[in-house]
């Protein structure tokens, strides 16, 4: 009987112990690395959103706690009526890893409402960016992005490559439409109460979503299973620059303010310093972007002359690998200048 | 397969399981020595093959050449397992080097691929054939106990290398699995685990990206850099360790210490008697003694001295970095020796003084992180960039990691404070899980595995050797 009891108590205290370990960790993955609930839409600009009036906070790379804006998108403020600029990208253009003020988009809208003299908190540069929404994706919503934040006069497509599948450039052309009633708001209060309960679970508990995100690390590692980038050599540049060109003809007839293309390659650190990586197709993209009239923004002189003058890499933070990843706060505001400057100029 | 893996954990826990349920003693050994070669197998078979037939001739040989038996074959199976590991290890190095004398610009190389342990298990098995030679333990008569000893899986891939007078006697009793070793041997895996996930593959990272590239950036970043690779090659080779020492505890064997608080070590000597335990008196025992020690005057000694670090850099890998970086230790151990005969002190490295102690460890400290440039660096023009760019400070990328500054900390204290609260020995003592806030640590240790552990690239350094 003594026995009985003696064990019982070791395993209340062991399982007190495990539920003050899981409070105390669940409790600092607030402030280390919290995914607000993600929810799927099909008619919308991108292909999900955050949760409306959630919180992000990334600190596994740089360090960024960011709103949740009631569109689903990371946004400090609401969006000015008309001529505003909506950027548009995947997660380096969210900016997560960077800390709110400091993402090119939050540096862009500074400068821009300085320029008009404007007081307003409205916001002359509005974010619609996602995880993994690169540019096969975001073109594919355009016409819903136009119809869901109409009145806007320049549209940026963040692109961290120029080399597209035939396949991946087909897709493009295939037009998702807007639905108003996939509005942040509206597709958050029509979810069922079980993918709410998900939602609010996710948010309650950062941990697991953490452990559950190791988790799929370390399997991807045990599988072996690497990104493998499609080989470019011996792409046919013609059918290449064909395909491109009725996306960019497509896009020029549905909307008439001004495209930017911005373009930020990757960068490699080598002995004899940073080095971008060369596409065969950057030429062929800038050349049928002239030609429609859009405007490319080239980073790559920019970035390697930061490196020659300053030794400033704008990718990678200091808790993981410089030179790749994420932009980080130098990136940014690289990003942010040269659009600025590619902006009042063309104004 | 790895210990960091799910297909260990599986394997493991159905070992255990199958391990409880044996009854006869006989029958948990052959069950391990079968469990080790499913483990080693997992590799490469054709590993496997060599590993049994090395084992076989081994214990045979044993057999005729026990208690100063015949000599021939004693030799004859000490350069079986040198001679394997010179041809799948060293082949194509001096091959290259020659090449390199001659000036020729390549003399080809050999298609070899290292298998997996073999600079671990050859030992083990030269340790048996000088034991059983030597008359410090009696051939072993059954020719699968010899086959466990070489193939043990705990440490088969990187260690410890257990001498054959240490574990062949424990085949003689009754192994099963009680709280007590389950309980010990599970905290020494989990610290183990920690050392290995959390910091050395956090700091690999770092150390990878500045040594790919040294030439871009700064030397502080390389100064970080380095210091960094001191740490993540004692918590990568010290968490392996730990978690073999652990994994073999908790089967009811012990493989002995490997590591004890190296970064606190007052001289090279001393560093040698806290880093890689095994190997060091592995050194000690088959070549440095043999060699003469310290019995044929103060000259030889130090001859010897250098010698044998020179063979233990050797030992780490096929490049001349190894080399270079034996040999500064071997100058170091003898300069030290020196200067302790000349002082007469008598015990080496002792020191009258508080203030005398910790500049002696300041000192050892900082030679032995330099010395892990080389032993870090592909070539030494690569180190030497490092070095120099290090003390010039030159200007550059700057790449300081908050993890970096963590770490260092972290284990230098906590090295401290073993040396204050357990004189050196160890750093925390075996936790008793009746109390509340014993559990609550261990499963705190084992939830910050689970949120920080850095997932990618996790080889152990020392599996490569």
């Amino acid at each position: 009987m003594q026995s009985k009891k003696q064990t019982v108590k070791y395993i209340l205290k062991a399982f007190g112990a495990c539920l003050l370990v899981f409070f105390l960790a669940n409790t600092l993955m607030f402030v280390y690395n919290r995914q607000p609930g993600w929810i799927e839409r099909s008619h919308g600009a991108t292909t999900s959103i955050w949760s409306p009036g959630s919180y992000i906070v990334q600190g596994q790379e740089g360090y960024g706690i960011h709103k949740v804006d009631s569109n689903g998108y990371l946004n400090e403020g609401t969006l000015a009526d008309d001529n505003y600029v909506l950027v548009v990208g995947s997660s380096q253009t969210e900016g997560k890893e960077v800390k709110a003020g400091e993402r090119y988009c939050d540096i862009l809208n500074s400068a821009l409402q300085k320029e008009e003299g404007k007081e307003t908190s409205d916001l002359l540069v509005y974010n619609v960016s996602m995880d993994a929404n690169y540019l096969p994706k975001m073109i594919s919503g355009f016409t819903a992005l136009i119809s869901e934040f109409p009145n806007s006069s320049c549209i940026v497509l963040e692109i961290g490559t120029t080399d597209y599948t035939g396949d991946e450039l087909q897709r493009m052309l295939i037009q998702r439409e807007y639905n108003e009633a996939e509005t942040g708001e509206k597709i958050r209060q029509a979810l069922s109460e079980k993918e709410q309960l998900k939602l609010l679970i996710k948010e309650i508990f950062p941990l697991l979503n953490h452990v559950k995100s190791q988790y799929k690390a370390l399997k991807a590692v045990n599988q072996h299973s690497d990104f493998v980038q499609e080989e470019t050599d011996g792409k046919d540049m013609e059918l290449y620059a064909k395909q491109l060109k009725e996306v960019f003809e497509m896009l020029d007839i549905l909307y008439d303010g001004q495209i930017i293309f911005l373009y930020h390659p990757t960068m490699e650190i080598t002995d004899e310093g940073l080095t971008a990586a060369y596409e065969q197709t950057t030429e062929q993209f800038k050349q049928l972007c002239d030609g429609c009239g859009f405007l490319f923004v080239d980073m790559t002189q920019t970035f390697l002359k930061a490196y020659e003058t300053d030794y400033i890499v704008p990718y990678g933070f200091g808790n993981t690998t410089l030179g790749t990843g994420h932009l980080n706060k130098y990136g940014h505001k690289m990003i942010a200048e040269s659009l600025y400057q590619v902006m009042t100029k063309n104004n | 397969m790895s210990f960091i893996s799910f297909r260990f954990i599986i394997f493991f826990i159905v070992l255990m399981a199958l391990y409880s349920l044996a009854r006869q003693e006989k029958h948990r050994q052959i069950l391990l020595l079968v469990s080790s070669y499913i483990f080693y197998g997992c590799a490469d078979v054709r590993f496997l093959v060599m590993l049994i037939a090395i084992s076989v001739i081994i214990w045979y040989i044993g057999l005729k050449s026990e208690n100063g038996g015949k000599r021939v074959l004693h030799i004859m199976g000490i350069l079986l397992c040198m001679g394997a590991l010179g041809y799948f290890k060293y082949c194509n190095f001096f091959i290259e080097s020659f090449a390199n004398l001659l000036r020729q610009e390549s003399l080809g190389t050999l298609p070899v691929i290292l298998p997996l342990g073999i600079s671990f298990y050859t030992f083990q098995a030269i340790s048996y054939l000088c034991d059983v030679h030597w008359g410090k333990i009696p051939a072993e008569k059954t020719m699968w106990k010899v086959l466990l000893y070489i193939g043990f899986f705990p440490q088969i891939t990187s260690g410890p290398i257990v001498k054959a007078k240490d574990f062949l006697p424990q085949l003689q009793k009754e192994h099963r699995i009680i709280w007590n070793n389950f309980s010990a041997g599970m905290q020494k895996a989990i610290v183990g685990l920690f050392k290995k996930v959390v910091i050395a593959d956090r700091l690999g990272v770092v150390v990878d990206a500045v040594f790919a590239a040294p030439k871009a950036y700064s030397g502080f970043s390389l100064l970080m850099a380095a210091c960094s690779y001191a740490i993540q090659i004692y918590c990568d080779f010290s968490g392996y360790s730990d978690m073999a020492i652990g994994v073999a505890e908790i089967l009811g064997y012990d493989l002995g210490k490997n590591f004890e608080l190296p970064y606190i070590a007052r001289n090279p000597s001393d560093f040698w008697r806290r880093w890689h335990i095994s190997l060091s008196s592995w050194f000690r025992d088959y070549v440095y003694i043999p060699l003469g020690g310290n019995r044929k005057g103060r000259i030889r000694t130090y001859i010897n001295l250098f010698v044998t670090m020179l063979l233990s850099g050797l030992w780490h890998g096929a490049n001349w970095t190894f080399v270079i970086w034996g040999a500064f230790h071997g100058v170091a151990s003898a300069v030290h020796k020196m200067f302790s005969d000349i002082r007469k002190k008598g015990r080496v490295g002792q020191t009258d003084n508080k203030v005398g102690h910790v500049i002696s460890v300041f000192a050892t400290t900082v030679t032995v992180w330099l010395l892990w440039i080389p032993f870090r660096a592909d070539t030494m023009q690569e180190a030497a960039i490092v070095i120099f760019r290090m003390f010039t400070m030159a200007e550059g990328i700057r790449y300081i990691s908050a993890f970096s500054i963590i770490y260092i900390i972290l284990i230098m204290f906590s090295q401290l404070y073993a040396l204050i609260a357990h004189d050196g020995k160890i750093w925390w003592k075996p936790l008793d899980f009746t109390k509340f806030w014993q559990v609550f640590l261990f499963v705190g240790v084992i939830m910050t595995i689970v949120v920080f552990a850095y997932i990618g690239d996790t080889a152990f350094i020392y599996a490569q050797f």
